[in-house]
């Protein structure tokens, strides 16, 4: 495992694009999977009461609904809470404000909305991550946003040291046998 | 009438410093301060009278004090102290007993001084490293804090610190960054957190690496 040593410096500090590429990617499998489980449930109680089965496949313009609908839930609400959906948390990152205080509902709102305006024309909006020094994109500059880094990374290093601790003890005992 | 009398005062003058010349010389002056007794002379003195006509105010202002110290030698003179014997007879216990510990304590602005304290100075001096290396501290950790899940949240995190590291290093070169930037929004990270490039390129160099 990568030393975590020189993450521990790193609380609070901008958010790469890596990060943020792959806890994104993780919403995204997590929204879809969870939105798959819900309209399985729906679709299995509207069968078991109706005894008709539903081919949600043919509802194009419903499905698109429900998935805009679903996102926007999904992320603004999330942000709203904590700063952090699942797939951030997993990442450990953190929207906060410009400033580095904790976001409005507004601002959750705003920046789940303006989100497939940076995706959209070509990923324009989401170069300001990789190259601007505070690692902002459209939507973070709409909402007056931006990600850091949230984890704990002393006692992700701790705990590394404790490991590598415990191995010496066990190869010292070895030897020793 | 006049002139008689002053021929006797001349030939007694000569006289006398004849006869005065020859007793002087033919007096053993050793003998005689031999024969003098001074303790006996000594005691008529009324010394205490002689005092009492000294003005010793003019005296003592007529003495150059600071000569007089220019004069002392006092790395001699505090050779010369016995401290160890001093010391010796100094009862430590009596003065301490006599301390009113409560009352000084009283008296010490505690806040004053922990607000000259930089606690974080203190707390960055201590290496966490090597106490959590070498001692029974890790193992506690590790058997609090460890986990399946918590280990895998560590190193992809980790991975993923050290990816955006590498990316930013090359953005930083490639938009010939310099100086310093900052790191983090202001709330988060103080002003001192701002970091040069190169330093923190370095660091992150040193990161990756590791």
């Amino acid at each position: 495992m990568r030393n975590p040593r020189g993450s521990v410096s790193r609380q609070g500090n901008y958010a790469g694009a890596i990060s943020r590429l792959v806890a994104f990617a993780a919403d995204v499998a997590i929204a879809w999977a969870t939105l798959l489980f819900l309209v399985g449930v729906v679709s299995a109680t509207i069968t078991f009461l109706t005894g008709r089965s539903i081919d949600f496949r043919s509802l194009h313009l419903l499905a698109i609904v429900v998935v805009v609908v679903w996102s926007l839930i999904y992320f603004s609400y999330q942000w709203a809470l904590s700063g952090k959906t699942i797939g951030m948390a997993l990442f450990g990152l953190r929207v906060v404000t410009a400033e580095g205080g904790g976001i409005r509902s507004r601002q959750a709102v705003t920046r789940t909305l303006a989100l497939p305006f940076s995706i959209a024309i070509a990923g324009l909006g989401l170069f300001g991550i990789v190259f601007r020094i505070d690692h902002r994109g459209w939507h973070d500059r709409l909402a007056g946003t931006c990600v850091v880094y949230d984890w704990d990374a002393r006692a992700a290093r701790l705990r590394w040291l404790a490991r590598q601790h415990d191995l010496a003890e066990a190869g010292q005992s070895r030897s020793a046998q | 009438m006049s002139s008689a009398p002053r021929g006797f005062d001349r030939l007694a003058q000569m006289i006398a410093e004849q006869v005065v010349g020859r007793v002087v010389e033919a007096i053993d002056i050793d003998a005689l301060v031999q024969q003098v007794d001074i303790d006996a002379l000594v005691a008529r003195v009324d010394v205490d009278g002689l005092l009492e006509r000294v003005d010793v105010e003019r005296v003592i202002e007529r003495i150059d004090v600071n000569g007089v110290v220019a004069r002392v030698d006092v790395a001699e003179l505090i050779d010369a102290i016995d401290v160890e014997a001093i010391v010796s007879r100094v009862d430590v216990q009596a003065i301490v007993d006599r301390i009113d510990v409560g009352a000084l304590v009283d008296r010490i602005d505690v806040d004053r001084i922990m607000d000259r304290i930089d606690v974080q100075e203190i707390a960055n001096r201590i290496d966490v490293d090597a106490l959590v290396e070498q001692t029974e501290l890790g193992s506690i950790i590790a058997r609090s804090t460890s986990g399946v899940l918590t280990e895998g949240l560590d190193l992809i995190r980790s991975q993923g610190v050290g990816l955006d590291d590498f990316v930013n290093r090359w953005v930083n070169r490639a938009m010939r960054r310099h100086g310093e930037q900052p790191v983090g929004p202001p709330l988060l990270i103080p002003a001192a957190g701002a970091l040069p490039a190169s330093t923190s390129s370095l660091e992150q160099a040193k990161d990756h690496a590791s």
